[in-house]
This record gives C-alpha cells, structure tokens and sequence, in this order.
C-alpha cells in the first residue's frame, strides 16, 4: 500500500524523493526519515534480528531501538526512523543473509532451544582447537551489524568545539522549554538542546498537548540557542557535557542544567511482540502525526494507561479501525470515555496473548487476545482479533540515562509504579515528566520551576517551590505475559526472551549486572532502553524480591550511538619544522619524524644505501652539513647556573672556562642515562647547553622540577625554537666557515676542539662552537631561527666551491656509529648506567652531589651481567641483521643490538650491542639471531671504529 | 656581507592569504615585529622601573600610552610586544636598558628571552573569532568573559599558546603566540579553522 498524498508536521509533500532500499527504488518526500518513507510506501520490514534473523520494523520512531539499523555508504548502524531521506541515497539492511526479504539464516528462529542463555560460555571452548578452526571464524562471518570497508575514504569532515552556558536544558518538550524560558530570565546564556528535528517533545506528536506557545517564547528569546537534532549523549564531571549535532562534536561546559529528557515508551511482553506492524503507540502517533503516514487499518491498541486512548483516539482520525486491549478492569480517564462516545470495542481485563504472524513473519496479521486472573496472568479464555497493528501504550521509564551519569540512583515503587530519580549532582535539576510530573500542565509548571532554580543557582538566590509529582502512574505494572512456545522478547537487540531471563536467574545470577553479563542482555545498540525494565521485573518475580530491591542497571555513556569519526573528530598532528625547511625540500629530502620534528633522512632519489654512502663519504673527505636545529636548546642563567649545572649532570662544570664546552650526560635518580648534550659556558653565570631532540622538553621539566626544590639562584629557559643550528663538518669545513666571517679565528689554535666562540657568521650573530659528533673538523653554528634559512643559504654557497652537500640524518646516525658515540633512547634503555657505555670518565666522583650519584654508587658495587659492546662482520648476512635483533648466548639471551650499519668508511658491518660482560673483550665472538632465526657470528672491537685517535675531529 | 633576511615562520605560505572579510575571522601575520621577554629573579622590579604601567595580575597584560603591552606570565617572567599599528621602539628600548644596567654591574634584573625567534605571533580578529577557536582552543574566550587584556596560556590544537585580547577598530581580537617551529602546521589548522567563516590569513 503506497500512501500518495500525506501530511505531517515535518514533511512537505510537495516535493517528493526518491532513494533505494534493498535495490528497489522508492519514493518519499521532504522531511521524511527512511522509516516513515518506507512505510508509508508499505515497506515494513526494516531488518533482521540480531539471532534469529527475524524480520523486524519500527518500533519507536525515535532512533531508540536497533530494529531500524541500516547501512547507508560505508556507515553502518543508521537509525532508519531519525535518518532523512535525501535524493539517491542508498540504502541497505544489515545482518542479513541473502535478502531482507528472504532470509537464508531464519531457519534460527527454529533453534532457539539449542541456544539457550548463557549457551556460549559453555559451547565454543571444547574440544580444545575448536574456537580457533570453527566457531570464531563462524561467528565472525555471522556477526556483525552492517558491513565496514576499511580501505574507503573517511566519509565528512567531523570536528569538535567546546561551549560555554549558564544553563543547558536538555530537552526541548514542554517540560524543557519552560526551564529555557524561566531560566533565560536570569539575562545568562542558555542552550536548549534536542535530539529531534523540532521542539516541542511528546506535545509535537501526542494528543491534547500543545507547546506551540512555548516554542514561539522560545524561539524569540535572544539568549536562548536552540539546537535541535543534537543529543546530549554523556555527562561528566563538573557539567562537561558531550553534544552532538551532525558531524561535530561539542564539549559543554554548563554552570546549570537541567534535564528534561522525559519518557522512554516500554513494550509489553508477549509472544512475537517483535513482528513489523507492533510497535509503541508514540510510534503510531509520530507516523501519523509527523509524517502523515497510516500505520495500518485495522489496529489493537492494547492499554496499560491512558495514554493509550489518545492513541485510538488519533488511529481513528487517521482512518484506522480500532479495537482496545484494556489490562486494566477498571480504567479511568477522560480520554477512554471519549474512545466509548465513537463506539471502539474496549476489552477491558484483557491482555494480548500471542501475535499472529503473516507468512514469513512479515507483518502482524492478528493478535489473540487473553482474560486476565486477578493475579494478572492470562487464563484461557481467548479471542483472535485480526489485525495489521498492534499499538502498545502500558508505560514508561524515564529518560533517567543522564541523570543517572551525573550520581543520580533510579528507585522504583512496586505498589505505585512510579519511578524516582534521587542523589544526583546538585548542580543538575530534573524537570516534567522524567521527573514525575506527566500532566502538561503540571509539567510545564515543573520546568519553570527547575528553570528557575537554574537561574537561582547561577546567583545563589532562594530556589522556587516546585510541584509536586503526579498521584497517578502511567505504568501498567506487570504488563509481562510469558507464553509456553516463548518468542516473548525482553531485549529485541539481543533476541532474549522472558524465558532467558527466568533462567539466567535460575542459574544462579540473581543480581542485575550478572544478569546482565550472562544473559548480554542491554548490551545492544539500544542499551537496554527497552529492556532494563522488564529484565528487573522479571529478576524480581524468579527472586522473589521487588523491582525496589533489584533496581535497574547503571547506565554510561554515550546515551546513544555515537561514529568514531565523531570521537576521533578534526585530527590534529602538530608537526615542527626547521626554518630551513623549504631548504631542504629543494634539495629533495626524503623525510622522518625525530619526535614531532620532520628532519631530512637524506636527499635525493635512488638506491638509499648508495645516497647515504655518498653524503657519508663527502663529509668524511670533503665537506657536509646538516641541520640541527631541532637540537634541545637551554639558557641556564644565573650566580648558580655552574652549581646547577653540576647537580643536575654527572660531569663537573665549576672550572669549565668560559669559552669552553664540556660533553653532558645526565643520569636520574636511579643512575639510568637518561640524556646527554654539551654545555657551552658564554659566561660567568651563563650556560647554553643542548639535549637530544626528543628529551629537551622533559629534561627541562626536569631541570625546573629539580630548582623548585633547590631553589638556586638559576634561570633556565627553553630556547630550541628559538635557534637554528647547522653543523658544518669535514676536512673543508674550515675554509668554508673562514669565508662566511671575519668575526671569529677558525685556526686550530685560536678555535681548537671544544672551544665556544660568538660572532657574526654571514652577517648573523652566531654562537659557534667545535664539536666532533660525526668524528671530522667541525663547527656547530647556531643563530637565531628567524636567521636560519640565511645561514643555511649563506653556507651552501661559501660552500659550493668545494662541493658541499648537505647530508642527512641517515648518514650522520651512521657516521657517529663509526665514531661509537652513543644515542641515548637509542643505544640506551631504562636500565643503562655510564659504566656499562664505558662512560665513566664523564662522571665525576668527587662532586658531592648530582641526581643519580648515590643510585650509581650502589649498582656500580655490583656490576650487572652486560655491557655495550662495539662488533662488527666481515659482510651483511643474506637475512639481514638489524637493530632489535636478540644477541644469544648458549640458550640465554644475552642482550641485543642497539645500532648497526654498513659502514662506507671502515668497509664492515658494524654496530654497538648489549653483550655479556664476559664477551666483552676484543677478539670475543658473540651470537647475533637475525629476525629470521638464523645465527650469525660478529666479532666483538672496540666502538671507536673510525679515526680511535680522534685525529680527525681535533685538527 | 649582505645583511641577511629574518623570516617570519610564515614566510612560505603567504601565497596563501586573502582579502580581509568585513567581520568573520581576519588573521594577520605579526612575527616580523618586535617582540621581548625577560624572566628571572628581579624581573619584576627591573621591569616596573621601565614602564608606565605593569599588570595587575598574571596571565593579564598592561597596554601603555603607545599601544605596547607588557604582559604578565607569571612568577617573574613577562612578555613585551610593541603596537603593531604604530612604530613603537617599546621592545628595542627595554633590550638596551636592560644590556645597559646589566653592564653596570646590575645583578638581579632578569634575564632576556628571544621572543622573536621562539614564538610567532598573529593577530586574529572579527566577530567570529571566540567561536573559531572554540574549535581549536578549550579556554572560553567569549567576549564578555575573556575581556580585554586577558591573557590565557593554553593549548591550541594540541601546541602550546599565549593568547591576549587586543581587540582592532573595535572588534574582537587575540594576539596568538605560538612555538615558533609549529608554524606551517599552526598554519593549516588556522586556515581550516577559520574557512566556516570565509576568513583567514589575510
């Protein structure tokens, strides 16, 4: 049946849509959902359940329940019933084998005796073997809801952004826009936020209830902002709130909120109350009345309140032949006398029994109906009604999710069916019906009451008086009718019926979160929403306690489902750069991260061994440079930045002469080697050191940490930034700096080996200083970052007439290796001490203290069983060996290797390892595994591997 | 030797700016400017003894007679930026004083910091502009609660930053200082920040 012309509150027949569902093209128009489209085109089924592959439709018309989960594009997991249509979309149904409409795994509706609850626990782990070769890649192929692409494209542009509010009100019903109203008083911001496309909650769909009044005060209040299709989907402390609308998340801080998510609509219980064609009577009312959709024409409404009769009431004005379920024997209200005054059937004392199904589950095709005994049980006097739907209206729960996030407890009374919410944070008010107060007049009184008291809260002023809750309960209380052949769903996500329930108790799990975990029930995509109430009716009945005692399960967040894409929003990856950045890019560098620093590995296109062999042997025999801006740099100012110095590092600085550099090696307070660098001492009281590129932020928390409790007088900055830095390093490095200042002397003898020197270097003040990293003449050049694309231009071109290249960090890396000089992180670890890098001459002994001396003391009593070793192989074994590779040693592993290349200058495999100290001798042979398993022998030399004399960096 | 070219941490995608937008979100570059900072025992006497007027509290800023501001870090450590509209010899001055005291022997006036070399600095303005960074930026930096010479020192997507609000021709407006080397990606977040708004670099 296609419905041509509709009108509803949200949609614009006019202009019509077409999409596809399953392949088959349909058509709907502006404003329709997928569901209501599908409907009122006749399509009822939407999915197939979680186990059984039963055919399954709306249920809610609320994006609450999994029934209505399809895939659109590569996402999975749409709510059908809040999901717009647009032109062309396509969508899919999920979980289902072959078609929706022809289900190859219905046959499991049929075994559901084979999998009773907890079956899982006890099926899939024997014989051993079996969870492997069977059931896992079974169940993998059987799971699932929808289908995911990995490989595809990230689908929208998803961010985040925070707020700011004096008072957020979630929920946009009566309730809801009177606290917005009442607490915009206050001339504070508020946000008024609502997961649905329009406000005015319950009232924009149920009969008798209009807001409109409202809505038009709301809407023209200037600071109120409205949000709507935006679900506050979590509370955290201190009223962080997680909203999201679209594809942003926003992270709210409100000083108030209030909360007024009213109520979530139960399903009765009974056998296939899961059949397309059953759903909540606020279902049919949001078809009819928002989307102008018929949901059937001959309908049972069955009523556990009076709610149910505004129901019949709008089936009947929509067309619909009625006839009424009454559980209760004497039903009052005024809206059931209006149902008699039209002439509807009214079976009072009468539950639904069974549904009948069409062929194929398909739909509802009628329901028999059952007397009630006076304990509420179905006795056998019955009656088939036929029918295409079954409207079920016999109670709520409140919309307690948030609420119970923010500390709040939900009790139940067994004699009143009434809920309360109690104890949550004080900052956080309920308002209207989730807080007891269903009529709309007393609701809307509740919501400027709870507004008002937002608005009180903000100044510290007196709160109002608030109504008192509703003497009458809208809930049926026991509207569970258990059946012999079962298919009586508790939970639909999870195909769990009254009888897993029953015996999930029956084994023994009487409390309500072992239940839970037993039974999986409330574990779904609809998180128990429909299921957590009569799960603990039920646990209270099979243990004879009340629902008061059993209590319901807590509730996290998210409230509802929420895209990863969502969480993991705008990625933000900050990166630093060089100033000579742009440099290097002409050059072509080929990059890697050094922390979060890109640095050029090496430059140039080919085989990568050969490039790094040719800067390795330019700078060795001609003249190189590479930036090292990214260096940790650090002022250290002050009377007692020497003192300082000594504590915090294990050599001594008291003495070093200004002009001077010293090597650093810090270890902490366990004597692990935790960074190294050299100090340059500028002055008296004046320090610029360096620390490796991804230890300079921690080490100067360190330093500043340190000083807090020192209180030395010392200044240290974090200068890395700030300087660019070029090493400029071979035997031609001198006749290249000597053309690029008149400044300072570069001769050996007025700039020797470790002496520091300032002065303009290419008309930029430099500090320049004589180091040996890579083992040839060279001269570190820091100026400032603003500078340093300057220098680096100025230098290639002093330099280009003796060749120069700039050379990467693959061949520096490799060329320190042939010097042995360490890396720490690298060729150190969380245990090493300088004895075990043969560094000892770096510390001084008899300095009173430094962080990790009294630690050093102890180990070095005691030696442990390794040592850094340098090796080296005649030739690369065909498996490779690399750095991680297990050093062994008999059956033991001995250690591992730490760095290891081919070198271009000694013509070997070379590298440094952690070996047993009593193969650390030269000549020893130790055993190296590579990542293949095969064994290889290195033999054991000193590291110093190039120039041991040093001849070569000190000329 | 030629006298060599500073650049600004931007100085590579300024290929990349538009038009000023009537009111959305303007960024302008300022790195090429001035800027100072000293830090250390005696700070804040030292500093005091060279302007008119100081902050009343950390994480605020006092702008002087000529638009310059000094602003307040906390403990001892202050920020000097001089008026980007105007000529100002504000950060020049206070660097020459202190070199001159400090070569008088002066001892426990604090230390510079080159400001001009570890930070870049923005000036992001238009009506738009608490909302932009309400994507990028968890401190509220609405109007009428980040009022004017408030500074905040915070996290903007993930890198560390000094905001100070200094509105421009009367609409909201930030100075955004930020490490110096994260400017290319600074760049990229500002960009895609602000195109909501049809704004910025400009």
């Amino acid at each position: 049946m296609t419905q041509i012309t509709r009108t509803g509150a949200l949609i614009d027949s006019a202009k019509p849509i077409t999409f596809t569902f399953e392949g088959k093209r349909y058509s709907g128009v502006q404003g329709d959902t997928i569901a209501s489209a599908l409907a009122a085109n006749g399509q009822w089924v939407l999915s197939r359940s979680f186990k059984y592959h039963r055919p399954r439709g709306i249920l809610t018309m609320a994006g609450q329940d999994a029934n209505t989960l399809v895939q659109i594009g590569n996402e999975v997991s749409v709510f059908a019933d809040r999901h717009p249509i647009s032109e062309g979309l396509v969508v899919k149904a999920q979980n289902v084998n072959g078609s929706l409409e022809k289900d190859r795994d219905f046959f499991m509706n049929r075994m559901g005796r084979f999998m009773p609850v907890g079956f899982y626990y006890r099926t899939f782990y024997k014989p051993k073997g079996i969870w492997e070769k069977i059931w896992e890649p079974l169940i993998r192929a059987k799971a699932g809801l929808g289908t995911l692409d990995i490989n595809a494209p990230e689908d929208g542009y998803h961010d985040k952004a925070y707020g700011w509010y004096d008072v957020v009100v979630v929920g946009a019903g009566p309730a809801g826009l009177a606290a917005a109203l009442e607490a915009a008083k206050s001339g504070g911001s508020v946000l008024l936020v609502d997961e649905n496309p329009q406000l005015g909650g319950a009232a924009s769909y149920a009969r008798g209830m209009d807001a409109q009044n409202l809505i038009d005060q709301v809407e023209a209040t200037d600071n109120i902002k409205i949000w709507t299709d935006a679900v506050c989907n979590g509370w955290f402390a201190d009223n962080w709130l997680a909203v999201i609308q679209g594809n942003r998340l926003h992270k709210i801080r409100a000083r108030q909120l209030v909360l007024a998510t009213g109520l979530i609509e139960q399903p009765a219980q009974f056998r296939n109350n899961d059949l397309p064609g059953i759903m909540q009577g606020s279902a049919a009312q949001r078809l009819i009345k928002t989307y102008g959709v018929t949901p059937g024409q001959t309908a049972v409404v069955l009523a556990g309140n009076d709610d149910a009769y505004g129901v019949a009431l709008d089936l009947v004005d929509a067309g619909v032949s009625v006839t009424v379920c009454e559980l209760r024997k004497e039903a009052k209200g005024p809206l059931q006398a209006r149902v008699q005054t039209v002439g509807l059937t009214i079976h009072d004392g009468c539950c639904i029994n069974e549904a009948l199904p069409a062929p194929g589950h398909k739909h509802v095709r009628g329901v028999t109906i059952a007397e009630l005994d006076d304990a509420g049980a179905a006795t056998g006097k019955q009656r088939m009604l036929p029918c295409d739907l079954v409207c079920m209206s016999v109670g709520y729960t409140p919309t307690y999710q948030l609420a119970v996030q923010a500390g709040g407890k939900v009790g139940y009374n067994d004699e009143t069916a009434m809920f309360s919410i109690t104890g949550h944070n004080a900052d956080v008010g309920l308002a209207g019906s989730m807080d007891g107060r269903y009529a709309l007049e007393r609701c809307v009184e509740h919501g400027a009451a709870m507004g008002a008291r937002a608005a009180a809260r903000l100044s510290e002023a007196d709160a109002p008086e608030a109504p008192d809750k509703c003497a009458t309960s809208p809930n049926y209380p026991w509207p569970i009718f258990p059946h012999p052949k079962g298919k009586d769903f508790v939970d639909f996500d999870e195909d769990l019926q009254i009888k897993d329930i029953k015996n999930a108790v029956a084994e023994g799990y009487r409390e309500l979160e072992l239940v839970k975990r037993f039974s999986t029930v409330g574990m779904g995509p609809s998180q128990g929403r429909h299921a957590a109430l009569p799960t603990a009716r039920l646990v209270a009945k099979h243990s004879d306690r009340t629902v008061a005692e059993v209590g319901v399960t807590t509730s996290r967040p998210p409230f509802t489902t929420e895209k990863i894409a969502t969480l993991a929003g705008r990625k933000f990856t900050p990166m630093r750069r060089t100033p000579m950045h742009a440099q290097h890019e002409a050059a072509g560098a080929e990059w890697l991260l050094a922390g979060n620093w890109q640095r050029p590995a090496y430059y140039g296109r080919g085989s990568v061994q050969r490039i790094i062999a040719a800067e390795v042997n330019n700078a060795r025999t001609n003249v190189g440079m590479i930036d090292v801006s990214t260096l940790g740099g650090l002022d250290v100012r002050g009377p007692d930045a020497a003192e300082f110095l000594n504590r915090m590092y294990t050599f001594a600085y008291a003495k070093l002469p200004i002009g001077k550099t010293r090597y650093l090696l810090m270890t902490n307070e366990a004597g692990t080697v935790i960074d190294d660098g050299v100090a340059c001492r500028i002055a008296e009281d004046y320090f610029y050191i360096s620390a490796t590129t991804t230890g300079v932020d921690n080490i100067y928390r360190n330093m500043l940490w340190w000083n807090t409790q020192w209180q030395l007088d010392v200044d240290i900055a974090n200068v890395t930034a700030a300087f660019a830095g070029v090493n400029l390093a071979g035997p031609n490095a001198r006749k290249v700096l000597d053309k690029l200042t008149d400044d300072i002397a570069t001769d050996a003898e007025d700039f020797p080996y470790l002496a520091y020197r300032e002065g303009d270097v290419a008309g930029i003040p430099a500090r320049a200083f004589r180091v040996g990293f890579i083992g040839e003449l060279g001269y570190e050049i820091h100026v400032p970052a603003r500078n340093g694309a300057a220098l680096w231009d100025a230098i290639a071109e002093a330099g280009a007439e003796f060749g120069i290249r700039p050379f990467g960090l693959e061949a520096q890396r490799v060329m320190r290796l042939e010097k042995g000089h360490v890396i720490v992180g690298q060729d150190t670890d969380g245990m090493t001490t300088p004895e075990e890098l043969d560094m000892t001459w770096a510390v001084a002994k008899k300095k009173p203290f430094f962080v990790g001396k009294r630690s050093l003391e102890l180990r070095n009593k005691t030696l442990g069983d390794r040592k850094l070793v340098g090796f080296a192989l005649d030739v690369m074994p065909k498996a490779g060996l690399e750095e991680g590779n297990l050093v062994i040693k008999g059956n033991e592993i001995a250690g591992f290797v730490t760095s290891i290349c081919q070198s271009p200058s000694v013509g070997k495999v070379i590298g440094l390892a952690y070996a047993a100290r009593s193969d650390s001798g030269t000549g020893a042979k130790i055993t190296l595994r590579a990542s293949d398993g095969s064994l290889h022998q290195a033999t054991i030399c000193s590291p110093h591997f190039y120039d041991p004399d040093n001849k070569r960096q000190e000329m | 030797m030629n006298n060599p070219i500073a650049q600004s941490p931007f100085a590579h995608r300024l290929s990349d700016t538009r038009p000023a937008v009537s009111s959305g979100v303007n960024i302008t570059d300022l790195s090429a400017l001035p800027r100072t900072g000293f830090k250390g025992r005696g700070t804040s006497d030292w500093l005091a003894s060279q302007v008119a007027t100081m902050p009343a509290a950390p994480n605020r800023a006092a702008f002087q007679g000529d638009g310059a501001a000094i602003a307040w870090l906390g403990g001892q450590e202050y920020l000097a930026l001089p008026d980007p509209e105007g000529n100002s010899t504000f950060c020049a001055s206070l660097t020459q004083a202190w070199e001159k005291d400090r070569t008088s022997g002066a001892q426990g006036i604090g230390f510079p910091l080159p400001r001009e070399d570890s930070h870049s600095w923005l000036w992001i303005t238009g009506t738009d502009v608490p909302v932009m960074m309400a994507k990028i930026c968890g401190v509220d930096l609405r109007p009428d609660v980040f009022a004017e010479e408030n500074m905040a020192q915070t996290v903007v997507a993930r890198i560390g930053a000094i905001l100070l609000r200094r509105d421009r021709d009367g609409e909201f407006g930030l100075y955004m200082l930020s490490d110096f080397a994260s400017g290319h990606y600074l760049w990229d977040v500002l960009q895609d920040a602000a195109a909501e708004y049809d704004g910025g670099f400009v």
